[in-house]
């Protein structure tokens, strides 16, 4: 290796100091730092309206959906016959299928 | 700026939230010209120098809570200085040209020569000029342990190389440098 050493050493052929590096690192680390704090405050400024427009968008789902949904199931057995409606609509052979079954399709209960 | 501390002492500061940013700027000034060197030379660019050095302070400030020490702090703030590097040479050489193309050698040599100081010697410039043919991973293994004079193991640590691989790296690369110097050297 002492023979490339000899020949070009370790030097850059650049034009920048060591004074001009030592303030390049020293404003690169104050901006970091400064950097850091800015990420916070922004992080704090967005998350607590981003948890408020999540929540509120949840809520406000939930509030749609209830208000869709409410009156179905009343609806629905408002809307359905009665059984005599039922019964008088099915055929004969309808109804005796309802109503006539072998003692053998009874399952047999077990404790 | 008085920083005269160890890295055991360095990193107690860090782990210290009142003492994290007065140590961080002891950890720059104790490292940070090696890593701006380390930067500059794989980079060529000084503005993509600058950038990338920029970027490292912020990745090492940001991820301080994550080092769990398991290497040297030093190990740990150059490889993150390498990757930046690394990313800084990607980006400016296209994302999808390989990093060990010739082209991306023929775009750095011309950033040498129009940054080049006019006082350099012409063999220090050849010697550069000689680096940037390298393949990327050569030119890295042998910035390491030309210029910052690392041992294996640690470029191993940061680049993720066996040490086999390195010194055969290192090995090629000194070849290659000294041809390029006996055949263009006047």
């Amino acid at each position: 290796m002492k023979g490339l050493e000899e020949f070009a050493g370790k030097r850059m052929p650049y034009r920048e100091g060591d004074e001009y590096v030592s303030r390049l690192i020293a404003d690169s680390a104050e901006r970091a730092i400064a950097g850091a704090a800015v990420v916070r405050q922004r992080r704090a400024a967005v998350i607590l309206p981003r948890l408020i427009a999540v929540a509120a968008a949840m809520a406000l789902a939930v509030l749609v959906f209830t208000a869709l949904n409410k009156d179905s199931d009343y609806e629905s057995y408002r809307k359905s016959p009665t059984l005599s409606e039922v019964l008088s609509s099915m055929s004969d052979e309808s109804l005796m299928c309802v109503s006539s079954y072998e003692i053998e399709d009874i399952p047999e209960y077990e404790e | 700026m008085n920083c005269k501390y160890s890295e055991s002492e360095l990193m107690g500061m860090l782990r210290n939230p009142t003492e994290r940013e007065r140590g961080f700027r002891c950890l720059l000034d104790a490292y940070g010209n090696k890593l701006y060197w380390h930067i500059r030379r794989m980079v060529v660019s000084r503005e993509d120098a600058e950038d990338a050095m920029q970027e490292t302070s912020i990745k090492i400030f940001s991820k301080l809570d994550s080092f769990k020490g398991e290497s040297s702090l030093f190990t740990w703030v150059y490889s993150i200085a390498t990757n930046e590097a690394l990313q800084v040479l990607r980006r400016r050489c296209g994302l999808f040209r390989s990093l060990d193309g010739e082209g991306v050698g023929e775009i750095l040599r011309e950033t040498l020569y129009a940054e080049t100081d006019m006082d350099a010697s012409s063999a220090e410039v050849l010697f550069q000029e000689a680096l940037l043919k390298l393949p990327t991973q050569q030119r890295l293994a042998f910035n390491m342990r030309y210029y910052d004079e690392l041992p294996y193991e640690e470029i191993s640590e940061i680049t993720g190389k066996n040490v086999s691989t390195l010194k055969s790296n290192y090995h090629f690369a000194v070849e290659k440098i000294k041809n390029h110097i006996k055949e263009n050297a006047i």
